[in-house]
């Protein structure tokens, strides 16, 4: 087996302990760090990713997955060349305001982190201005908004009207997501993309900045 | 025929042609403070205490006599520290956000800080918090986080350990409820697993944990039941013969699918919600578990039915894979379904009074088929239901019922 294919199987089943060891050794060997990203990591992601929407994984083992991709990225940060050869695009990503769950938004990230991208996360019980704010800055690909209550719904309408109201809202695609969401009401509120559950929603980021 | 006569006699598989009702019942088919305030005033009955003994969920206690203008058939009683550790023996006047006067319970003295935001604190740290302009605690702090060996788990919150006081109050509810109300007798008793670990270690933590340190969430999973027990053994020695249904919940679903797979559950969780529920049914035959738990649940109710569930809640229809017929054909033999009457996620979408009638009677029809079902609306209705629409919903539930108990449908 391969160094990278030892990575890509010790990432799929989250092994934590053995990733930041198997990529010293891969760069040690000589191995690209954008190779061992790609091919050893996001890869093994992108696999993970794709048995839990067939339900042959759940979020524990999805969890662990996306927690040993990222003690791999910490042994790699340093190695990796400018920022722009190796993160696929931005997010800034938040629960509504008067809606503190995070689960959900915090699963979503790590899958979107593990596809390649950097994400800013606002936290919960994000006022409508911080949104704003974070997607004003000009490198921000996608903006998130989670909502889990039927009652704060209309914050996260709220939230989208006032981001689609920016001037430099075609610079960016908005996201939302949360229990009570669902396509038909992502149309009516003005947002880009939903998704269901935090796999394709990384699927849907990496499709969204794709050119 | 009382409540508790046709509820007994459902459970002796002698109601055929007839359903029970719950609103109230327990912790998930109830509704909001704020909902129930605008349902007092409809109802013309203000003058009923609005007492929030769920502070978490933000519900009240019902009063029976609303329960039963409603059509309700259950009651419950439930521990004195429900939430948060708080006593709630004694209670304390106070007011929702929008100022109608409501109760809490006497040791509930949130902390208001500079942001609007209110805080719970539990042994003198903050516990639980709930934003500006939010509707609902949410649970800040996680004491088992840091946990890697089983000595760390005596950190499990002592209050998972009920007092003899406690006990000893709680049996007294139970006999007062038997008392004085005809109504099915519900106990409020939790037993939480996954979701009491899942506050103990957070929830990433504990997902983490229960994938790769099965050894450590054995042995907590196995103290957290030992608890439990003690709370059983002494709450149903002293007044189990006066109970009908001991209300059990934890979350196994999401809305897409489980959240954990079934072979994990028959390894981590199953067991212990066995020596539970074995113990009840052994040394209490006439007792049935209700068991609440949300989400997408299809796959692992014959799991749940082996492990002794009689009564599964809220069948959530809107969950995928939980088809209301499929879920009656495949299961309801075997279980009391108790809910799916009326899918609250989407009750903002039927914008009618006569939209909201037909959305019941359609699910009534189906789930009330050859009798064993309890209905009630999936989860509790949040604060902006308004209440022409609760009522319509159990109006239409009684209408039925009767119909059916004449033959009429």
């Amino acid at each position: 087996m391969s160094k990278i294919e030892e990575i890509f199987a010790a990432v799929s089943a989250g092994k934590k302990k053995q990733v930041p060891g198997l990529v010293q050794q891969a760069l040690e060997e000589g191995i690209a760090p954008e190779v061992i990203l790609n091919e050893g990591m996001i890869q093994a992601m992108n696999e993970v990713g794709e048995r839990f929407r067939l339900e042959q994984i759940y979020v524990p083992e999805m969890l662990v997955a996306a927690r040993a991709m990222k003690a791999g990225v910490e042994v790699l940060k340093p190695y990796l060349g400018g920022e722009s050869s190796t993160v696929r695009g931005k997010m800034v990503m938040g629960t509504v305001a008067g809606d503190l769950h995070d689960i959900g938004k915090n699963l979503v990230i790590l899958m979107i982190e593990s596809a390649g991208f950097e994400v800013v996360d606002l936290g919960v019980d994000v006022p409508i201005a911080d949104f704003v704010a974070a997607a004003s800055a000009p490198d921000v690909d996608l903006v998130g908004l989670s909502a889990l209550l039927t009652t704060t719904m209309p914050a996260l309408k709220d939230s989208v009207e006032a981001l689609n109201a920016m001037d430099c809202r075609s610079r960016f695609q908005i996201m939302v997501g949360g229990a009570p969401v669902t396509q038909a009401f992502a149309n009516e509120i003005g947002a880009d993309i939903y998704t269901a559950d935090a796999a394709s929603a990384a699927q849907a980021a990496r499709k969204a900045v794709q050119h | 025929m009382t409540s508790r006569e046709r509820v007994q006699k459902m459970f002796r598989g002698e109601l055929k042609n007839s359903f029970a009702i719950s609103i109230g019942g327990m912790a998930n088919d109830n509704m909001s403070a704020y909902a129930y305030a605008n349902l007092l005033k409809y109802l013309g009955m203000e003058e009923k205490p609005i007492k929030i003994y769920d502070l978490f969920q933000f519900i009240p206690l019902m009063d029976v006599e609303v329960i039963d203008r409603l059509g309700g058939d259950f009651v419950h009683a439930q521990r004195p520290r429900y939430r948060f550790n708080l006593d709630q023996k004694e209670w304390r006047p106070g007011t929702l956000h929008d100022g109608t006067p409501c109760y809490y319970p006497a040791e509930f003295q949130p902390i208001r800080t500079e942001d609007g935001s209110l805080y719970v604190e539990m042994d003198g740290e903050r516990y639980a918090r709930m934003p500006k302009g939010g509707l609902y605690f949410d649970i800040i702090r996680h004491p088992l986080e840091d946990a890697e060996e089983v000595e760390d788990l005596r950190l499990v919150h002592p209050a998972v350990r009920m007092s003899d006081e406690d006990i000893e109050y709680t049996a007294n509810q139970i006999e007062d409820l038997y008392q004085n109300t005809d109504k099915a007798v519900v106990l409020l008793f939790a037993g939480q697993l996954i979701e009491q670990a899942q506050r103990d270690f957070g929830f990433e933590e504990f997902y983490c944990k229960l994938a790769i340190e099965k050894e450590l969430m054995h042995a907590y999973f196995q103290m957290v039941t030992d608890a439990y027990l003690h709370n059983l053994e002494g709450i149903l020695s002293r007044a189990g013969e006066k109970l009908d249904v001991i209300w059990f919940c934890d979350d196994i679903g999401t809305q897409q699918t489980l959240q954990i797979s079934v072979p994990m559950y028959k390894e981590m969780i199953k067991p212990y919600e066995k020596q539970m529920w074995d113990y009840i049914h052994q040394n209490y035959p006439h007792i049935r578990i209700l068991f609440h738990c949300c989400g997408a649940i299809f796959d692992v109710i014959p799991e749940l039915i082996d492990a002794g569930v009689d009564l599964l809640n809220p069948v959530q229809i809107s969950a995928k894979g939980m088809d209301p017929e499929r879920l009656k054909e495949t299961y309801g033999k075997d279980i009391i379904f108790w809910g799916g009457g009326t899918d609250t996620q989407n009750l903002a979408n039927l914008t009618t009074v006569e939209e909201v009638e037909e959305h019941a009677r359609h699910l009534l029809e189906i789930f009330s088929k050859g009798g064993n079902y309890v209905f009630s609306q999936i989860h509790n209705f949040q604060a902006d239901v308004p209440p022409e629409k609760i009522v319509a919903i159990f109006d239409q539930a009684k209408k039925y019922r009767e119909k059916l108990e004449a033959g009429e449908v």
